[in-house]
């Protein structure tokens, strides 16, 4: 039962990703919006940022399966592979006040009911919110412009992506 | 014999086998808390390590069904958020941080239909074995002493005793 479970939620990883996809090329345009004004660039200089778009683009699909972590499923697979890297990097380099607090919010998914407070609009709107301040916390300016809007936007995007693909299409195959 | 005597057989023999395994970890965790406090009991101490023990026994006996969605999985991520909100208030931040690390795994691993195959019993004693190091980084000295052994001897016990109680019970 369990794998096929497993195997339900592999259609469903697919559908997801799909529909991220498709979300990205609607996200795109407030994103690359947002660089040229950022930059002050003209439309023809957009490609000088081609691994911020890159960036946006993978940001969108792990949004999109940002609200499968409460179910045992590829998206959270792939999400916890993920975080789970990323704290074994932060023990190894001894930040272990960062990778404390990454793993207990790692953890909290696992006790909540699936398609409850993770597959919420307002859910969509914080979880991403951490990543309008990461290029902040690199750069150590605190500027506007500084402010991480794209890959915020490209995460949102992502994540209502998902909800939307839950409502409209794949509850109703 | 009939099918009947049979699993009564086998019924017998899993609880002996699971008792001896409970009472095996039971003086080793003595003989190692005694060696801990160089043969001086403390009784205080025993017995604050005996109930840490006992939770970690049952953190063990809860191993096996990590993987399946429900009410075990949420309780015992409920206990290591519960912990997770004592440990960073209090600084313990290597703890919490391994915490974090080692709950993280069961979402990694692949969801396995059949937990009690041939490498079930090796497993028991292999997956366990970061436990041992958990006192080491909280204090830490590295030391033989430092090691959380009963620990983990009490953590092989629970999880080995749901494997046997669930394969030949």
């Amino acid at each position: 039962l369990l794998k096929e479970g497993f195997a339900e939620s592999a259609v469903k990883f697919r559908g997801h990703v799909t529909v991220g996809i498709f979300a990205y090329f609607i996200a795109v345009i407030p994103i690359a919006a947002w660089i040229l004004y950022r930059q002050d660039w003209a439309v023809t200089e957009l490609w000088r940022r081609w691994w911020e778009l890159l960036i946006c683009f993978f940001l969108c699909l792990l949004g999109a399966m940002v609200p499968d972590t409460d179910i045992r499923s590829k998206s959270q697979q792939v999400i916890y592979s993920i975080l789970l890297a990323a704290d074994l990097i932060l023990i190894l380099l001894g930040y272990y006040r960062g990778a404390a607090i990454l793993g207990f919010w790692a953890i909290i998914p696992n006790i909540l009911p699936h398609r409850g407070p993770l597959h919420s609009y307002l859910a969509a709107i914080i979880i991403p919110a951490p990543l309008l301040f990461l290029t902040v916390i690199a750069t150590g300016r605190l500027e506007y412009q500084q402010l991480g809007v794209s890959y915020y936007v490209a995460a949102v995007s992502g994540y209502v992506s998902h909800l939307i693909a839950d409502i409209r299409i794949i509850d109703k195959r | 014999m009939g099918d009947g005597s049979k699993a009564i057989v086998g019924v017998r023999h899993n609880i002996r086998t699971r008792l001896t395994i409970y009472m095996v970890a039971t003086v080793i965790i003595i003989v190692w808390s005694l060696y801990k406090q160089s043969w001086s009991a403390d009784l205080g101490i025993c017995a604050r390590e005996f109930l840490i023990c006992l939770g970690f026994a049952i953190l063990g006996s809860t191993i096996p069904r990590i993987h399946v969605t429900g009410t075990l999985r949420r309780v015992v991520y409920a206990s290591l958020i519960a912990a997770d909100l004592i440990l960073i208030p209090l600084a313990y931040y290597e703890v919490a941080a391994m915490i974090g690390a080692f709950a993280m795994l069961p979402n990694v691993l692949k969801p396995r239909q059949k937990h009690y195959g041939p490498y079930a019993i090796l497993r028991t004693v292999v997956l366990p074995v970061p436990i041992l190091f958990i006192t080491v980084i909280a204090s830490g000295r590295l030391g033989f002493r430092q090691l959380g052994v009963s620990y983990y001897v009490a953590t092989v016990a629970g999880y080995m005793g749901h494997i046997i109680a669930e394969e030949k019970g």
